[in-house]
């Protein structure tokens, strides 16, 4: 049965899962961590780098290094989220072609599903690494508040990186999945989600049938660890200041030492109560001496640093249930997500708000993607329950007199569906209408997302409200939404198909997957080379590490003598495939060096 | 009249460095832009090493060149004034004496590894003491092969006119050479270094912060390949801070 990939492509770090032998496991990336950051740079030398190595030149190359693409995949380069994020990104975003934002690294424009495919390559290359063949199939998960062009932006995303997504799934109802497998649980949950960049809490309700409904779900996209991190930071730099009279925010390299710092005390700080922050030679002064930076962080002042972050999440948390009609003891458990909440106190402020205990049961940085591969094999194996019905993230629906949203299929519907409504003309002798299609949830039009729009004309001439109109939307299995609006006097009819657009044609997302491809070509190819290289030079350091015994043992023959030439040549030739980087002679000439290394050794070990 | 076309820097162009480097006994000395107007008569910024003339007797009383890189080749190369004794390095032998361009040209008879320098063409009639033009004291170090010198005055020629031709070319080109150097000293770029100091000793070596940032990121995970992408630094700053690191022996290899 073919492996199905389940991705957490997170804002600040992304995570692959896979279900091996019913069990679903996290894979590690190649340095042994479960959550790669979602980072890509592109150095001086135009060398792509992603995951941790990106992070670490975060600073120092600002410019060139994308953090955060999942705030801007699938917006509109009008939209509000794109100009903050333009305001406080390091990294250039530019409008692209069609009304989208594209990311500058160096010479060259990237969208944001390329710049998101490139994490998601990375994603697969683990796996892929990991399983020892090629993944096709995955399930990405997305926010629950995702609209219909972020999850086709997301989509495109994975189709760029080579990957067949056969499904998008919500974040929170991933990490109900995982909390969920092999229980038969019938509850209301909610997933308190702290990461990196992003807050988001949602309620959900968990039903016996596979139905997994997001009642309710609210966050801040620009609320999470690395805002502690910042406190940190900031805390030291004035420590520093106050002590040396030297910002230390004016030298880049201080500043990423800083904050890899500030990361790795804050995590310390989960299990231990007091660490120390020890970065020599963190810059040099004006007389070019060079000074130290150590300093001890005890857990109740990173508590005090991080206090009104803490609160501003417990506030989301108090308006989420508000906004769901729900009161605390009405809620059956809560799961906390993102490795924010291994912090004691923000467990603390969550069991406090509650009124109860978190679940242990779900793992924080690992449970989405977990529930993405849980959700991913249920697709694939027909002989498993299907776990997740689809449903409508948000409700759809058409802008009406006044500016008002009327909604016609409401947020977590059950697809495919179909609604009709009946609406009237507003005004006089109005002769056509306009009927712009949109989806939210709000009851402003202006605070929804546009999906499309279409002019029904040939209205026959009467006073406002006599000519009804029945408008229907559909939505097929696919996702696709059909809108068909009739004037129930002449049957004339107008309709419009709405497909979800990531801002990206069909030409541009093929000649993107091509660059991809051609990238992990050579990827693969050069990491090939380098394995050779490496064990030919290990086999040829050996046996010339041999040579001189066993020169002394079989120097007296002519066949000794003429054995060492060619051992000899072998290595040169060996050496030589390396220079020129030729990855098929230097196959062959691996063979020949472990021959003469097998031959050496027993030489060596008969004249003992 | 001359046509633009006609005039030849002398200086390899962007991607021919590497060639140009491999034929520098035929790389002509570098002409003047006859449409430049003449150099204004003003110093470098930074201060730069004197134009070494090299005879033969000099040559050879110098110590091991390979496991030296001197002060003054530090501090003409990135204009880090650093006051701190050079003995505090843990290598009793590195004696400061020639900026290590200069001192490798020596080392490259015997094992050549990186292209060698162009043999010494008639210096132009500078006097001792005098202060020569930027450019013309650019062609005279290049044409030495005082890369690191060169470089410098390349540098500060571009702080004053970012599109000088001339100091482009001869920046980026000691940039290839000295970065081929000091990789063929370090060796292959795919070891993985650690840090050979204890912890606590650290603090008590000679380091500037830039050498501490490189440090930080020696972590017995990342190759030196890796260090020199997350650096954030010029390639040739990041490798001369781990060849000088590896000299003195705060890190090594397994």
């Amino acid at each position: 049965m073919e492996k199905v990939i389940g991705i957490d492509l997170g804002t600040t770090n992304s995570c692959v899962a896979i279900v091996e032998n019913g069990q679903p496991t996290v894979i590690p990336n190649r340095g042994g961590y479960k959550t790669t950051p979602s980072m890509v740079a592109v150095t001086e030398a135009g060398k792509r780098l992603v995951g941790h190595i990106a992070k670490r030149q975060a600073i120092t190359n600002a410019e060139n290094t994308v953090y955060a693409a999942k705030r801007l995949i699938g917006r509109k380069w009008s939209s509000p989220q794109v100009k903050n994020a333009i305001a406080t990104s390091s990294y250039r975003i530019v409008e692209g072609p069609h009304h989208d934002c594209r990311i500058a690294l160096r010479d060259k424009e990237f969208s944001v599903p390329e710049v998101s495919a490139m994490i998601l390559q990375e994603m697969r290359v683990i796996a892929e690494d990991y399983l020892g063949h090629s993944v096709q199939k995955a399930v990405i998960t997305v926010p629950a508040y995702f609209n219909d062009n972020q999850r086709q932006a997301t989509k495109d995303a994975g189709e760029i990186a080579g990957l067949d997504v056969i499904r998008i799934i919500n974040e929170p109802t991933a990490a109900a999945l995982a909390y969920g497998y092999g229980r038969n649980v019938e509850k209301t949950v909610a997933v308190y989600d702290l990461g990196g960049g992003t807050f988001d809490i949602s309620i959900l309700e968990i039903a016996q049938n596979g139905v997994f409904k997001v009642i309710a779900t609210a966050g801040d996209t620009f609320l999470g660890g690395e805002d502690v991190d910042a406190r940190i930071v900031d805390w030291l730099v004035q420590g520093f200041k106050d002590e040396h009279q030297i910002d230390l925010r004016q030298d880049r390299m201080a500043l990423q030492r800083l904050k890899d710092a500030a990361e790795k005390a804050k995590c310390e700080l989960s299990s231990v109560r007091e660490t120390e922050i020890n970065l020599p030679f963190i810059i040099s002064s004006g007389r070019n001496e060079a000074l130290h930076l150590q300093r001890a962080l005890a857990r109740n002042v990173l508590e005090e640093l991080s206090s009104d972050l803490i609160e501003r999440t417990v506030d989301i948390c108090k308006q989420t249930l508000d906004d769901a009609r729900l009161e605390k003891d009405e809620i059956d458990e809560v799961l906390l997500v993102g490795g924010m909440t291994r912090m004691p106190k923000i467990q603390d402020a969550v069991a406090k708000f509650f009124g109860r205990e978190a679940s242990k049961g779900v793992h924080p940085d690992e449970c989405v993607a977990l529930g993405a591969a849980i959700q991913g094999a249920a697709l694939v194996d027909e002989s498993q329950e299907m776990i997740l019905l689809d449903v409508t993230p948000h409700a759809l629906g058409i802008m009406t007199f006044g500016s008002y949203f009327e909604e016609l299929i409401p947020q977590n519907t059950t697809v495919p569906t179909s609604r009709t409504k009946i609406f009237t003309t507003s005004r006089d002798n109005q002769t056509a209408v306009k009927i712009l299609v949109m989806q939210g949830e709000s009851e402003k039009a202006e605070d929804n997302e546009v999906l499309g729009e279409f002019i029904l004309t040939g209205l026959r001439r009467a006073p406002k409200g006599q000519v009804e109109i029945e408008v229907t939307f559909e939505i097929n299995a696919d996702g696709i939404v059909s809108v068909r609006a009739k004037d129930l006097e002449t049957s004339l009819e107008q309709s419009i198909q709405v497909t979800a657009t990531s801002g990206l044609t069909r030409d541009e997302i093929k000649n993107m997957i091509d660059s991809a491809k051609e990238h992990m070509v050579e990827r693969r190819v050069s990491e090939e080379f380098e394995g050779l290289k490496q064990e030919a030079q290990k086999l040829a350091a050996e046996i010339e590490k041999l040579f001189p015994q066993v020169e002394q043992i079989v120097a007296a023959s002519d066949f000794g003598r003429e054995a060492i030439d060619k051992a000899r040549g072998i290595v040169t030739r060996a050496r030589a495939a390396i220079d020129k980087k030729d990855t098929a002679a230097l196959k062959e000439h691996i063979e020949g060096l472990s021959r003469t290394q097998r031959m050496f050794k027993g030489v060596v070990a008969k004249g003992q | 009249m001359v046509d633009d076309d006609e005039v030849d820097s002398g200086w390899p162009a962007d991607g021919e460095a590497a060639d140009a480097e491999k034929n520098r006994p035929t790389l002509a000395p570098p002409q003047p832009d006859p449409k430049r107007a003449p150099e204004p008569a003003t110093k470098p910024k930074r201060p730069t090493p004197a134009v070494l003339r090299l005879d033969s007797a000099s040559q050879f009383e110098r110590p091991d060149p390979s496991a030296v890189i001197s002060r003054r080749g530090r501090e003409s190369l990135l204009g880090l004034a650093d006051d701190a004794p050079d003995d505090l390095s843990l290598d009793p032998a590195a004696e400061p004496s020639e900026a290590l361009d200069l001192v490798a040209r020596e080392a490259e008879r015997e094992t050549p590894i990186v292209p060698l320098p162009a043999p010494v063409p008639p210096p132009p009639a500078v006097s001792s003491g005098r202060i020569v033009e930027p450019v013309q004291e650019m062609r005279e170090r290049f044409s030495l092969g005082d890369y690191s010198g060169a470089l410098v005055v390349a540098e500060s020629i571009l702080e004053d006119d970012p599109s000088h031709v001339e100091a482009l070319q001869c920046e980026t080109s000691c940039r290839q050479v000295l970065e081929q150097m000091y990789t063929a000293r370090i060796g292959p770029l795919d070891r993985v270094p650690f840090v050979a100091v204890p912890p606590e000793q650290l603090r008590w070596l000679s380091l500037d912060h830039r050498a501490g940032f490189v440090l930080s990121h020696v972590d017995g995970n990342c190759s030196l390949d890796q260090i020199l992408d997350v650096s954030g630094m010029p390639p040739l700053d990041a490798l001369r801070i781990l060849y000088e690191l590896l000299q003195q022996r705060v890190i090594g290899f397994r």
